[in-house]
This record gives C-alpha cells, structure tokens and sequence, in this order.
C-alpha cells in the first residue's frame, strides 16, 4: 500500500556512522597512552629527551580532544536517529492522507481534508528542518575532528624530527611510539573518512 | 471504493456501516467500521486497522466533514479495531476516544496523544453523542478481557463487536439471509476466539433484556429480525474455548 516512501534516511545513516566510529574512542585512548609512554621516557631520559615533552603534551591533549568530539558525534547521531524516525513516520502519515484524499476526490467533503493533509505537511518540513540541522553539526563535527588529524600529521613530523636530532639513548623507543601514534591517527582518519563518505552519499540522495 | 451501507435513518442521528474495501491486502480481516451521525457531532466504532486509515477516511467524507468527529469507541485492544488510532490522533482535534480503562497503557501505544482518553469503567456507562444516547455495555471475556458492546436503545442498534463474527468472503451480502447457512462461516472463530462460556451467557442474558432490532459485529454479516434471537440461542448452546483439542 505504501509507495513513494524515500528508501534512505538519515537515521540509518547515523547508525552506520556511529558503528563505524565505535572503535575511534579506543585508538584515540591509543594515543594517549602513547604519550603518556613519551612523557615517562621523557623523564628516564631527562635532558638528553627534553625537546619530546611538549610534542608528547600535545599528542595527549589532541587525543581528549578526539575522544571528546566522538561523545558529542554520539550524541548527535542518537538525536539524528531520533528526529529521522519521527520524520519518517510522518511521511507514512501524509502517504495515508494523500490517498484518502485521491480515494475520496469526488466525496462531497473531501476538502475537509485538506488542513490535516497542510498540518502533515508543516509538520514534516519542521522535522525535515530539525534533521537537517542535526547533519550539519555532524559533519562539522567530522570537520573538527579532521582538522585535529592534520595537526597530529605535524605533530608526528616534529616527534620524528626530534627523535632524529635527539640522542641515540631512547631513539629505538620514542620511534616505536611514534609508529603506534600514527598508526591510530591513520586508523582515526580512515574512519572519518568512511563516515565523511556515508554522510556525504546520503545528504545527495535525500537531497537529490 | 469501501462500501458504504446506512443502517438507521432518524430524526436525530443517523447509523452507517463501512466494510468490504475491494482494495484490501487479501490477507488482512475484512471489519465492519460504524459511524454515528448526529447534527455536527460524529463518532467513530472501531474505526480499524491502519491499514484501513485511507479508505476509511475517504468514505467517512462523503458523509460528513472531518472536524465533526469528535469522538472514538475501542470494543477492545485489537489492531484491527483500532491501530490506526496513531493516524486518527494526527487527523482530529478535540477528540475522546471511549475504550476499555484496562487497556489504555497498551492501546496508547498506537500513538495517543492529542486524542483524549475515556478509561471505560467495568460496569460500562453511557455518553451522549449530539442527541443520540449510547451505552456501552460490558462485553468481557467475549472475547477480550475488557470488552464493551455498544447499544442505541433509538436506533435499537447493539454494535456487538466480535461476538455474532463471521469470516466471509469480499463480495459477501452485509446482512445474514438464511441463518443455518451462516452458521459454519462462524462456528470455529467464536469457539476459538471466545474463551469463557460463563461470561459469553452473562452477556447473552444482558443482551437479551434489551430491544434489538440489528444486531452488528465487527466482522462479517449484520443480524436482523429473526436471525437476532437464533443467533443469540445458537451461540447460548455453544460451548466455546474448546477449540484446540485437549
């Protein structure tokens, strides 16, 4: 009986991106631990591994800040997945009034229809409105988190530079920090970047 | 379209019965829907299954605006009476929907919430709909737990619910002709679904102090004349909730 029900919503979407961001949290907690492991070393080490302490500062406060921003994409895609289900309800609704109005076009009060069929419809536009809103906060916050993964790019480099500059001592150890450090920023980054993808193909269909 | 069949005409309110929707999926149960009309005022009897929404819709403003409903009966807690109460809930403003108070917590969950509820008392009562008086009946364990008939003592109409059911084919009449031949259509559904002989005789001897011209289930065909006492003497001789053999 239903048709012209639209196949994709944004509910799904936010599901999928929270699935997909699920394990972010972890390796974001991956790369504090890793500085912490810096900043211990750092003081075994002492002024032979004195430049690596703020690096390491720096590679924690931007691992809160990544956990941080996941909690506030959790809580946003619970909101996204809300609205989006109420919206899709109301499109079923206004599925069920267009028919009866088609069913009963020749009824002799079949107009009386029509201030339900406008309430439906203001109402789905205001929902539409509140989903909308919601998908911009989300990909903003995928920017945010984006714009946190170029700056751990740079923070890399400056780590490796001053393991390279620094004394031979703890070398071998701040170079395996730093391959575990970027490789969670690689994994934080693919993730962010499937659900980049996932948000981006679903704001085209819907829109489109 | 959904069929539309006047059952009473009078000088103050008038009875129509919509069934037998060509358009229905064939697997969903074919319902009776009635509607009461009394000057601007309208009520709505088991108004049915959600998927019955549009047609329903459809065929009730050909009758009257939408605006006049400003009432709704549940007999029970069934989807087919009354899941497309969600639907209703969007559709009409200021409205009261009278149902079995022990079933509000879950018939709420169709979605409720503009739509106010009368919690029917176990005793039953009576409203006023424009000028016309319904009662409503206590109908329990026949077949829902908390269950109410509806009876207009002018229109001498006793909406039955699902007790007189009868599981017919689409293009069958909407009033029962030759009452043996009606009998194998609803011998099995009132065995199965009736599950206490006690309450359906404590109903059947409530029913039977009353003047009942028609005698109207939720399913199937209405009950004139004759048929109304054959009917209730059958159904007073059958033994129900014994349909699973033991």
């Amino acid at each position: 009986m239903q048709t012209d029900i639209r196949e994709e919503h944004f509910f799904t979407t936010a599901l999928d991106i929270t699935v997909i961001l699920k394990t972010v949290p972890e390796e974001a907690e991956r790369i504090s631990l890793e500085a912490m492991n810096a900043k211990s070393i750092v003081a075994r080490a002492g002024d032979a591994a004195r430049t690596i302490q703020p690096i390491a500062n720096e590679a924690d406060e931007l691992a809160r800040n990544i956990i941080a921003l996941v909690g506030k994409i959790q809580a946003n895609a619970i909101d996204i997945t809300r609205s989006s289900l109420t919206e899709f309800t109301e499109e079923i609704a206004m599925q069920h009034f267009g028919r009866a109005r088609a069913l009963g076009s020749k009824a002799q009060f079949v107009t009386s229809i029509d201030p339900v069929i406008l309430a439906a419809n203001m109402r789905f536009h205001e929902l539409h409105k509140d989903v909308a809103d919601h998908v911009r906060t989300l990909s903003r916050i995928l920017e945010e988190i984006e714009a946190i993964l170029l700056a751990a790019t740079i923070i890399i480099s400056k780590f490796r530079l001053e393991v390279a500059i620094g004394g031979a001592a703890y070398r071998q150890n701040f170079e395996t920090l730093v391959a575990k450090f970027e490789d969670a920023v690689n994994t934080i980054r693919g993730r962010t970047s499937d659900s980049r993808k996932i948000l981006e193909r679903s704001r085209r269909k819907i829109e489109g | 379209m959904m069929k539309a069949t006047t059952l009473f005409e009078g000088s103050a309110h008038n009875w129509v019965l919509f069934a037998r929707d060509p358009d229905k999926p064939p697997s969903i149960i074919d319902t009776n829907q009635y509607m009461i009309v009394s000057g601007n005022r309208t009520i709505l009897l088991d108004p049915g299954g959600i998927e019955l929404f549009a047609p329903m819709l459809a065929a009730i403003v050909d009758y009257v605006p939408v605006d006049t409903i400003k009432d709704l009966f549940a007999s029970h807690q069934d989807p087919d009476i009354i899941s497309s109460l969600g639907l209703w809930d969007r559709t009409l403003s200021d409205a009261t929907l009278h149902a079995p108070w022990m079933w509000e917590g879950f018939i709420r969950h169709f979605g409720c919430q503009k739509i106010a509820y009368d919690p029917l008392p176990d005793e039953g009562k009576s409203i006023t709909v424009g000028s016309a008086e319904l009662v409503f009946i206590p109908a329990h364990y026949v077949h829902s737990s908390g269950n109410f008939s509806v009876y207009d003592p002018v229109a001498k109409i006793l909406m039955s619910g699902d007790i007189g059911a009868a599981l017919l084919p689409a293009d069958a009449p909407m009033f029962v002709g030759n009452f043996n031949e009606h009998i194998p259509t609803m011998k099995l559904f009132h065995q199965r679904w009736m599950p206490s002989n006690k309450a359906k005789n404590d109903w059947i001897r409530r029913v039977r102090e009353l003047d009942i011209e028609m005698l109207a289930p939720q399913h199937g065909a209405i009950y004139t004349g004759d048929n109304i006492g054959r009917f209730l003497d059958w159904f007073e001789a059958l033994e129900v909730g014994i349909a699973i053999p033991g």
